[in-house]
């Protein structure tokens, strides 16, 4: 009976899961529990015989009932109605249980479920339209489970070759598959195949490192690290394959767009630009005279258009001193400059990422290296409003910005810092001279330009409508300083990359009397992922011009990659603000009326359980009744022969039960000599009919049968004797 | 593996890398991970039941006579709740027959149920070697893998050779039976023939005058005896492989036995003249001294290739000057043991020599019966 229990849960229930999953009614995953508790149902009821069938269906109406008396009275019918799809979908999975069972025995027909079932799943992936893992699972476990007893079938063996005890034997391992199947995560979109491009990747980036390393590229010697070289310069064409850099590591989801920004450059010769000396410090008090304009402005907003702002700068530092915490400005780390191993683990808008040459103990490839960041959100009103109008850094403020980020005073001092601008004035804003032609295209370009921000966004925007081209040829030989260099890119060409814009921007910004540098490094679209592999095509250069009491601000001039980035945005996507906060709605609080309701659900009602449990009793009651007066009817209608035979019978159960078992192989000459002495006195005299019966054609009279009834009652009314050794095992 | 299957499989493992590289979704990845999962589990099933079974194999003793079937039993157990679904027994087939028993058939052991069967085995070679179960095939419940699993411990026999009791050679002609009354009658011309008296050797009945005069007639020896045949036994193993010398030196033993016991019922004086270390000179004269042959044979073992080249060298001619006829019985026939033999044969006494071999060089000198190694002893002798 197992067996077959079994065999027919394994091949019904995956048709009937696959049957529930498309029924329009009833939330999915309860939907599979009924049919899968209807399968088991009426598998059981199957399987089990006619007493139990009609226990198992009196239980089931008792438990039905005792839940319809449990709703509360004025809801039932709702409730019903509410959970109508119960006895829809009980209803579906018993006709497809059924369906099934009609079809167990026939393989055509299994084999034609089965064949329809993949038809459909074929259906759905040429159609494109969703199917769920709650109709795919079962499909194929259903074709699987058909296969195995169609190949058993199909098989030419000997021994005990059954299909049911055969697929219940072999199920452990079936179920495993299907199981497997069931919790492994099934993406939604095709297989990319990352792992063949990153090894197809890695073959080509070191072919063409050999390549490069062998032709000579006119970079330094590090070529790794192109976009962190010691000269910028301009090639003739881009095209070349890339081979991977570094690795790149976030803390959190990353902007869209990651700079990772390597030397500045501040002379101009003509064909390339020569490194400005390297100064850390002198990023620092940048990041501190930032810092101070923000919060100048911050102090002046209102206090609730603080987070709206959304410019904030944050860092993790690598060391302790300096912790992040709820300010909208944190600390940077001190320790730049002078840490000897550092780990990019943060996403960087702004900063320097020092190139292996500046790090004492270089960087190595392979090797980890940490930054700190901060991001500017420059794409906001209201840091266009600082930008637009900013404020001559006064010590106050300076002093302010400093003790609130936890610098070091005696370092970042105001008059360290002057020093530093005085520098920036020194180095970013040299006499650059530009044609007549150029000054005045670029006077009619620029009028009505307020501010130096004003200004610089439209030498951005103006550089930006020119052709991206990643072979614009080599410079000619003409062109042997700025102003050649501008008419040619300008009124010329018109086209290159992303070094072309990024020279012409600078020497324009310079020629209209603001400090700019030529930046470097690397330009990423990291598509929000926080591991990123920097490969050497992205690497970029870009010009960052300095806004006296704002501090250096980057640029795109480079067409088609500027991109807006906007904090409001990213809160709207991400639920985070820029210092990680979480600024998304919170759930509204129960109300008291639902709090009430919930009370009042929580009541029991004690006469609910007194009727069920009356009823069960009665049936209970009556199953034992109807059994006995069965029972009785059944024996009244045998022989005296058949009678003799069942009182026997029932005595060696009687015995039995009382731990006097007649064994396999004991005769019952042999059993009643063994027990004689544990029973009282003429207890086993039907051994002797018992024999009689069994071993001859003799007639049972009926002093016989009586005599066996006088045993069967003395048996019965026997109490249970704990003396009584058990001889048998 | 089943290549049908394979095809399938393989088939569909392109399918689902083409529906995962083009689709996304359950249907697809599913299918893929059912592809992927399946084989794995089926080799997961089979070692399962190479782990899980238990094989019995018993014969009627270690002891074996070619040729002479013996009852063989199998059992094979399944002690799990897993059935297994497809065993096939392979036994050794090169040098033994198990008999009675489907070599081809697949059986499905139930969960905890065992599969038992009574057999026939016979060698076909005497020594010692593996006989019975050699391997089993276990395949899988959807029949895509099938593994061979080596028994760890298969049954080793030692084969005593059959004793061959051929009632005439076929060798001599038109009349085999010429060679015995040719050797009989190279006796020493003087020595009469006399009437039976009781107590005489039964060898020595010398049938032919019997048959003439109608009574019973019996060789009277006077003077020294011939030792009548000498038969020289190939004395090296000349192959590595079991499957090529155990048939020729099968041969060689069941040749000599046969000869042996032949010449000795015939009345016949034969000696075999082996090498154990040192040259071995049996007598059979009657049949205890072939018993006595059987036993020495049963436990005879080839030596190095040049053991023969080495035992006619370490033959004296002397001894074969009396003979009648010599006859080598070798696995190997050629200038080397044509010299050997020659330098024996000083008195250039009849050879024959019986050759385990089909291949030879034809011998002008020498008498050559190519035997072979198929077919059975009596029928090719």
């Amino acid at each position: 009976m197992i067996t077959g229990l079994f065999y027919d849960i394994l091949i019904i229930m995956p048709a009937v899961l696959a049957v529930s999953s498309l029924l329009p009614f009833g939330p999915g995953p309860a939907r599979g529990g009924i049919a899968a508790a209807s399968v088991l149902y009426i598998m059981v009821m199957k399987h089990v015989k006619l007493r139990e069938r009609v226990l198992i269906a009196g239980i089931t109406a008792i438990v039905l009932l005792a839940a319809f008396l449990y709703l509360p009275e004025g809801g039932r019918m709702e409730t019903l109605t509410e959970n109508a799809w119960i006895g829809k979908t009980a209803s579906a999975s018993a006709a497809a249980a059924f369906i099934c069972l009609l079809s167990k025995r026939s393989m055509r027909i299994r084999a034609g479920i089965a064949a329809l079932g993949l038809a459909a799943l074929i259906y759905f992936l040429i159609s494109g339209r969703a199917v769920g893992r709650d109709f795919v699972v079962p499909v194929f476990a259903y074709v699987l489970i058909t296969l195995c007893d169609i190949m058993q079938m199909l098989s030419d063996k000997e021994g005990d070759t059954r299909p049911e005890r055969h697929l219940v034997s072999i199920s452990p391992f079936v179920i495993a598959v299907i199981i497997a199947v069931s919790f492994i995560s099934v993406p939604d979109r095709p297989y990319g195949w990352g792992f063949v491009k990153t090894i197809s990747e890695a073959v080509k980036s070191t072919a063409a490192r050999i390549s490069d390393s062998l032709s000579g590229n006119g970079w330094d010697s590090d070529a790794p690290f192109i976009g962190f070289s010691d000269r910028a310069g301009f090639r003739g064409s881009l095209t070349g394959a890339g081979y991977k850099v570094m690795d790149v590591l976030s803390a959190k989801e990353s902007e869209p767009y990651l700079y990772l920004a390597g030397k500045v450059y501040d002379r101009f010769d003509g064909h390339g630009w020569e490194p400005a000396e390297d100064d850390v410090g002198a990023r620092d008090f940048d990041t501190i005279e930032t810092a101070a304009a923000v919060m100048r402005a911050s102090q002046e907003e209102k206090q609730d258009q603080k987070a709206a702002a959304g410019t904030e700068i944050s860092a993790e530092p690598e060391t302790s001193a300096g912790a992040v915490d709820n300010r909208d400005v944190y600390q940077i780390p001190k320790e730049l400059a002078a840490a000897d191993s550092l780990t990019i683990e943060q996403d960087i808008m702004k900063g320097d990422f020092l190139p292996a040459k500046c790090i004492p103990g270089s960087l190595k490839e392979g090797r980890r290296a940490e930054v700190s960041y901060f991001r500017l959100n420059t794409g906001l009103e209201d840091f266009v409003r600082i930008l637009n109008s900013p404020e001559t850094m006064d010590p106050d403020s300076w002093n302010g910005a400093v003790s609130a980020l936890g610098a070091d005073a005696g370092k970042y001092s105001y008059e360290g810092f002057l020093n530093c601008r005085e520098k920036i004035y020194d180095e970013y804003l040299p006499e650059t001279d530009i044609s007549e032609k150029l000054k005045a295209f670029m006077d009619e370009e620029l009028s009505g330009a307020k501010t130096d921000y004003e200004k610089l966004l439209r030498i951005e925007s103006l550089l930006g409508s020119y052709t991206y081209s990643e072979r614009p040829g080599a410079l000619p030989e003409s062109v042997t300083g700025a102003s050649d260099y501008l008419d040619y890119l300008i009124f010329d060409k018109k086209e290159g990359y992303c070094s072309h814009f990024a020279t012409a921007f600078v020497l324009l910004a310079r020629a209209y009397g603001i400090p700019a540098r030529y930046v470097q490094g690397y330009r990423i679209e990291t598509q929000g992922a926080r591991h990123i592999e920097v490969l050497s095509t992205y690497a970029h250069a870009w010009p960052e011009a300095y806004i006296d009491g704002v501090g250096f601000i980057a640029f795109e001039p480079t067409p088609g990659m500027k991109g807006i980035f906007s904090a409001r945005a990213w809160t709207a996507r991400t639920g985070e603000g820029l210092n990680g906060k979480d600024h998304s709605p919170k759930a509204d609080p129960e109300g008291a009326d639902a709090m009430e309701a919930a009370d009042e659900a929580k009541k029991i009602g004690w006469g609910r359980f007194a009727v069920p449990a009356a009823v069960a009793a009665a049936f209970t009651l009556l199953i034992f009744v109807a059994d006995f007066v069965l029972k009785k009817r059944r024996y009244k209608r045998l022989d005296d022969r058949g009678k003799a035979e069942w009182l026997c019978r029932r005595c060696m159960a009687l015995l039995s039960r009382r731990g006097l078992r007649r064994d396999a192989s004991e005769t019952l000459c042999e059993y009643r000599d063994r027990t004689e002495g544990m029973v009282p006195a003429g207890t086993l005299d039907f051994c002797g009919i018992y024999e009689k019966m069994l071993y001859s054609d003799n007639p049972v009279t009926e002093d016989d049968r009586k005599n066996l009834e006088d045993n069967f009652e003395r048996i019965r009314k026997m109490p249970r004797n704990p003396h009584i050794h058990i001889a048998n095992k | 593996m089943n290549r049908r299957n394979l095809l399938i499989l393989i088939i569909l493992f392109v399918l689902a890398l083409a529906g995962i590289s083009f689709r996304g979704g359950p249907v697809p990845y599913i299918f893929f991970f059912l592809v992927l999962l399946v084989p794995a589990v089926c080799m997961l099933y089979i070692l399962f039941v190479i782990a899980s079974v238990r094989i019995y194999q018993r014969s009627d003793g270690r002891d074996m006579v070619c040729s002479r079937p013996s009852d063989f039993y199998i059992t094979l157990t399944n002690e799990t709740p897993i059935s297994f679904s497809a065993v096939r027994i392979i036994f050794y087939s090169s040098f033994s027959q198990v008999t009675d028993i489907d070599d081809g058939a697949v059986y499905e052991l139930a969960p905890h149920s065992s599969l038992t069967r009574r057999t026939r085995l016979m060698c076909r070679y005497r020594g010692e070697y593996l006989v019975g179960i050699k391997e089993l095939v276990i395949s899988d419940f959807l029949g895509l893998f099938s593994v061979r699993y080596r028994i760890k411990e298969p049954l080793s026999v030692i084969v005593a050779p059959a004793n061959i009791k051929p009632e005439r050679l076929r060798h001599g002609g038109e009349h085999p039976d010429a060679d015995r009354d040719s050797i009989s009658r190279r006796t020493h011309p003087d020595i009469p023939v006399r009437e039976y008296a009781e107590g005489d050797d039964a060898h020595l009945i010398h049938w032919k005058a019997s048959a003439a005069s109608g009574r019973l007639m019996v060789r009277e020896l006077t003077g020294s005896e011939k030792s009548g045949i000498a038969v020289i036994m190939e004395a090296g193993r000349h192959s590595e492989k079991s499957e090529e010398y155990l048939p020729a030196e099968n041969r060689v033993v069941e040749t000599v036995l046969a000869l042996s016991f032949y010449y000795m019922q015939n009345g016949v004086p034969i000696d075999v003249i082996c090498r154990k270390n040192t040259p071995l000179r049996i007598p059979v004269r009657s049949p205890g001294d072939h018993m006595r042959l059987y036993e020495t044979m049963r436990g005879y073992s080839f030596g190095d290739e040049d053991d023969t080249l080495r035992l006619f060298e370490e033959l004296s001619h002397d001894l074969f000057g009396s003979c009648s006829i010599i006859m080598p019985v070798l696995i190997r026939y050629g200038a080397a043991e044509h010299d050997g033999i020659c330098r024996i044969n000083a008195d250039r006494v009849p050879v024959r020599v019986y050759l385990a071999d089909d291949a030879y060089t034809a011998d002008e000198d020498i008498e050559v019966v190519a035997l072979g190694t198929s077919g059975r002893t009596e029928d090719v002798l």
